[in-house]
């Protein structure tokens, strides 16, 4: 996601495709694909001529609406009549939600942001033992989900917690100050998102300052400049929108968690929410809510694009000679490889070598076939969600592909939007579209066969499935799409003026060229959904766990070490990506 | 004293075998424009990086203003070199305005004289009314300005150009071309142009260095290069040319193709080789020569080139120019000689 979409700085301009022609076939469907006609669809189609919008299009049109449906309920949900409790939120909880909200936001986004450019600048710029190792192990902290950081820590500055017994062992005479050490609360939190999140800056960041070109920086030194004065007045500015996409991704993830700040009992707009559902039953106040966290996302968004500003920032062409990377003195190579090795201990090393040890000592009693259950479950519905993700990705993209009208293009990449929707919200823009169809099938059906149908959708693993593929669209939709143009070109319009159907040039040519991408895809939303929250503890049937939800609630009843076990399949399956990520990011280097 | 001194430059980049630039000694003089000469992999852009200290060398020194600048011990960094570079692609920062790009190399100076220093150099290349704007708002020809007042701003004891005109289309070249060596004259500025077209520097340089997969060919004025080009790779560098074996004698050359009267000869014994300019060639001769075969034609527009196979040595051609409208045919005889004073001797 992140790589996709720092693209858009340094590419200021897609290249336009040729226009398409559309001629009508003049004769039969070549037998490249015809010789089965059921298969692929033999019907001389005359592309353009046709009035009614062709069935991709449709198709494309659908998906967009119900996509679309939960962030519409939102925006409805604002203006409709207020509850009685409502009012109370207002009055009592809502200042301390947003004055909480914003604080998380400015003091990680601060702090990611100073973890993050530090670390990016000394991998690209300089050589110093283990550089190539905290090039890409930087990224690890991106596997651990925020609020499983937050109880490992939690639990290890707990009285029973490691540090306290070694500080007690070592100087009793520290005991007593150390059990009243209190971490529960908003700055701990604000370290752990901190920490977990900086490597979104990191990531593009590493990419803004790699891309630029080393003339640039040259220049600036044959002008008079050292190399720190080279960073501030060039390498810095240059870089500052792909920061500043950095730091808003880490708003979003700020705004979208839960677990941690409910961990930390930190009040913010997302516990407000689970408080209005599940405390109060009153979905009018989730509404109003949610519709308040996604104006502060809306916010940050409206940020991240005012960094842009008239100021060009391409900067010279991709084959230009990347920078050479300086060397550094015994002592400033040591500070190089503190700046790196701290965030990596924090955000990575520490919490999980605390997991592997908390989990070593229980692994033997909850290790058993429910959990290897569980796991499967989580799997199949994480890759379930993947699927339909990648195959609605396809969908959209080839279908603005044959009709390469700006509008459907443009409609398409409303779907984008749901990733910017903290889970939370989606959650409730789901909720009551699908209890609305539920009630009225109920009463038509108790109405004319008189048959309760009760609740078909809400609370089953559809609408689970459904609020994943809002959710998630985005993770699939942006390297699907890039894919298509980068490595389909042409081709599928080759294919089709060689008397493919649509669907035979997809199936034949743009699918098997895209393989690599569309498993990409379907790893990263995979994980995206193995990691989620709070969407999952709204939606989910009753009874039903994925590994998220149950490591989350064990944490809660402070059954921290058996929890660990299900935490550590998660970060494993999380490391995948990351390693995925890297490699793709090597590639396009070279 | 001499601005730069290149003592026995040598770079070889990383564990590659490949030498980069082989022992190569120049100098340049205060207020003397040098053009660096070379195909892309001949090491000309290795030489520059060198000089400016942006690379360090393998072997051999860098001398700027009679001080030691760079070593195989280390060098002085960029940033205090005084060398200003103009880069290949301009290499303008894109976040700054056209002013703050000129500015930029001015930091010691008061924000007034800055200012004002830039504002000069900005009205040195006619841009004083581009200040304001960003670079990607400029042509490339303007840009390539805006790139030389940057490096010329902050008067830099020497003036490196990368291939300044290689970005640049072929209308816009000769002129900007022109401009550029009309602004270095006019500063006095002491200059090293890293080029691979001869054309680009010939009214430009007050000499040329002539490089070739690293080594140091011939260092001479344009004239003299010209009329005395060290081997036939530097000879063909001026254009098409043929090489023609001969024995000086008596006020002038022997050669397959009759008698070239030349005063080059004298002073001269043993076998030499020669360089033939196309329009040195005549063709259709009444008198004397060689007869020779018209193996090929190449229309040029204005005139066609002829590639000719001489009678008894086929495997010795000659390429001359005619006019297109006099031209013969494949495979027509015609008789050939060489105009007089038209050789130049290799070597």
């Amino acid at each position: 996601m992140d790589v996709a979409q720092q693209t858009r700085y340094v590419r200021p301009a897609t290249p336009a495709r040729p226009p398409r022609l559309e001629l009508p076939t003049l004769r039969a469907p070549a037998p490249a694909c015809s010789a089965d006609p059921s298969t692929c669809g033999a019907r001389p189609c005359v592309a353009g001529a046709s009035r009614w919008p062709s069935s991709w299009t449709l198709g494309a049109l659908v998906s967009v609406a119900l996509l679309s449906l939960p962030l519409l309920v939102i925006a409805v949900g604002m203006v409709a009549p207020s509850s009685a409790t409502w009012a109370h939120v207002r009055s009592t909880l809502l200042a301390e939600y947003t004055l909480n909200s914003v604080r998380l936001v400015l003091g990680a986004g601060v702090l990611a942001l100073m973890v993050g450019v530090a670390t990016a600048w000394l991998v690209t710029a300089y050589e110093f033992p283990g550089r190539r190792f905290f090039e890409w192990a930087l990224i690890l902290p991106l596997a651990v989900p925020a609020y499983i950081a937050a109880y490992t820590y939690a639990g290890m500055f707990d009285v029973t917690g490691p540090l306290q017994r070694m500080v007690r062992a070592t100087v009793p005479s520290l005991a007593d100050e150390f059990l009243y050490l209190d971490v529960m609360n908003i700055g701990m939190a604000t370290l752990i998102f901190g920490f977990v999140l900086y490597p979104y800056v990191y990531l593009v960041s590493r990419a803004s300052f790699s891309r630029q070109s080393a003339t640039l920086l040259e220049a600036a030194r044959s002008l008079g400049h050292g190399p720190m004065a080279t960073f501030r007045r060039v390498a810095l500015p240059l870089a500052r929108p792909a920061m500043a996409a950095g730091v808003g991704l880490v708003a979003m993830e700020v705004l979208n968690d839960y677990g941690t700040v409910k961990y930390y009992g930190v009040q913010t707009f997302t516990t407000g929410i689970f408080r209005s559902w599940f405390g109060l039953g009153d979905l009018s106040s989730a509404i109003r809510l949610s519709a308040m966290l996604m104006l502060l996302v809306f916010i940050v968004m409206a940020f991240e694009r005012s960094q842009r500003g008239r100021a060009a920032f391409a900067g010279g062409k991709a084959s230009e000679r990347p920078l050479l990377r300086a060397r550094l003195s015994p002592r400033q190579a040591l500070v190089a490889f503190l700046v790196c090795a701290i965030p990596f201990a924090l955000g990575f090393a520490i919490p999980v070598a605390q997991l592997a040890y908390w989990a070593s000592g229980t692994a033997a009693s909850v290790v058993n076939l429910g959990f290897v259950r569980l796991v499967a479950n989580t799997f199949l519905l994480a890759a379930g969600a993947a699927v339909l993700c990648v195959a609605v990705a396809v969908l959209l993209t080839y279908a603005s592909r044959l009709n390469p009208r700006p509008w459907l293009r443009r409609v398409s990449r409303v779907t984008v939007l749901g990733y910017s929707m903290p889970g939370a919200v989606v959650a409730v823009g789901v909720l009551v579209p699908f209890a609305w169809v539920d009630h009225r099938v109920d009463g038509v059906m108790q109405a004319t066969l008189g048959i309760p149908t009760g609740l078909i959708l809400s609370g089953t693993l559809v609408a689970l499935l459904f609020a994943y593929a809002v959710r998630f669209m985005a993770v699939a939709f942006l390297p699907v799409e890039s894919g298509f143009t980068r490595i389909c070109g042409n081709v599928d319009e080759a294919a089709r003026s060689l008397g493919a159907t649509p669907s035979c040039a997809l199936r034949k040519v743009s699918l098997p060229l895209l393989r690599g991408t569309l498993l990409g895809a379907v790893i990263l939303v995979f994980v995206d959904v193995l990691k989620e929250l709070p969407l999952t503890l709204i939606l989910r049937p009753f009874n039903f766990d994925t590994l998220a939800t149950r490591a989350y609630q064990l944490a809660t009843d402070e059954l921290i070490a058996i929890s660990a076990n299900y935490a550590l399949v998660i970060i494993i399956a999380g490391v995948l990506p990351v390693i995925l990520l890297n490699r793709y990011i090597a590639r396009a280097r070279q | 004293m001499n601005v730069l001194e290149a003592r026995h430059l040598s770079k070889r980049y990383g564990t590659s075998t490949h030498i980069a630039l082989n022992d190569v000694s120049l100098d340049v003089g205060r207020g003397e424009v040098l053009a660096v000469v070379g195909e892309s992999g001949s090491g000309k852009t290795t030489l520059l990086r060198l000089i400016a200290g942006l690379e360090i060398p393998t072997d051999g020194e860098v001398l700027l203003n009679g001080h030691v600048a760079s070593s195989a011990r280390g060098c002085v960094p960029p940033e205090r070199r005084g060398v200003g570079i103009v880069f290949q692609d301009y290499a303008l920062f894109p976040h700054l305005t056209v002013l703050e790009n000129v500015a930029f190399g001015l930091q010691t100076l008061r924000r007034k004289q800055q200012r004002e220093r830039a504002l000069q150099a900005l009205s040195l290349v006619g841009l004083l009314e581009y200040g304001g704007r960003y670079p990607h708002e400029l042509s490339g020809g303007q840009q390539q300005r805006v790139a030389l007042a940057r490096a010329m701003a902050p008067q830099p004891a020497l003036l490196l150009l990368d291939e300044p005109f290689s970005n640049l289309d072929v209308m816009l070249k000769e002129q900007v071309r022109e401009e550029v060596g009309e602004i270095l004259r006019k500063a006095g500025t002491t200059a090293i142009f890293v080029v691979h077209d001869l054309d680009d520097v010939l009214s430009v340089a007050d000499r040329i260095a002539i490089l070739r997969d690293g080594r140091l060919q011939q260092i001479d004025t344009p004239a003299e290069v010209y009329r005395k080009p060290a081997d036939e790779y530097v000879a063909r560098l001026f254009g098409t040319t043929s090489l023609l074996p001969a024995t000086p004698g008596e006020g002038g050359f022997e050669t397959r193709v009759g008698f070239v009267p030349s005063a080059a000869a004298r002073d001269l014994s043993g076998p030499v080789v020669l360089s033939v300019r196309p329009e040195d060639v005549v063709v259709g001769s009444a008198n004397g020569g060689a007869t020779a075969t018209v193996r090929q034609v190449r229309y040029r527009g204005s005139h066609n080139e002829l590639v000719l196979a001489l009678a008894g040595t086929p495997e010795l051609t000659l390429i001359a120019r005619v006019a297109a409208d006099r031209s013969p045919v494949t495979g027509d005889a015609v008789s050939v000689c060489i105009a007089p004073d038209g050789v130049r001797i290799l070597g």
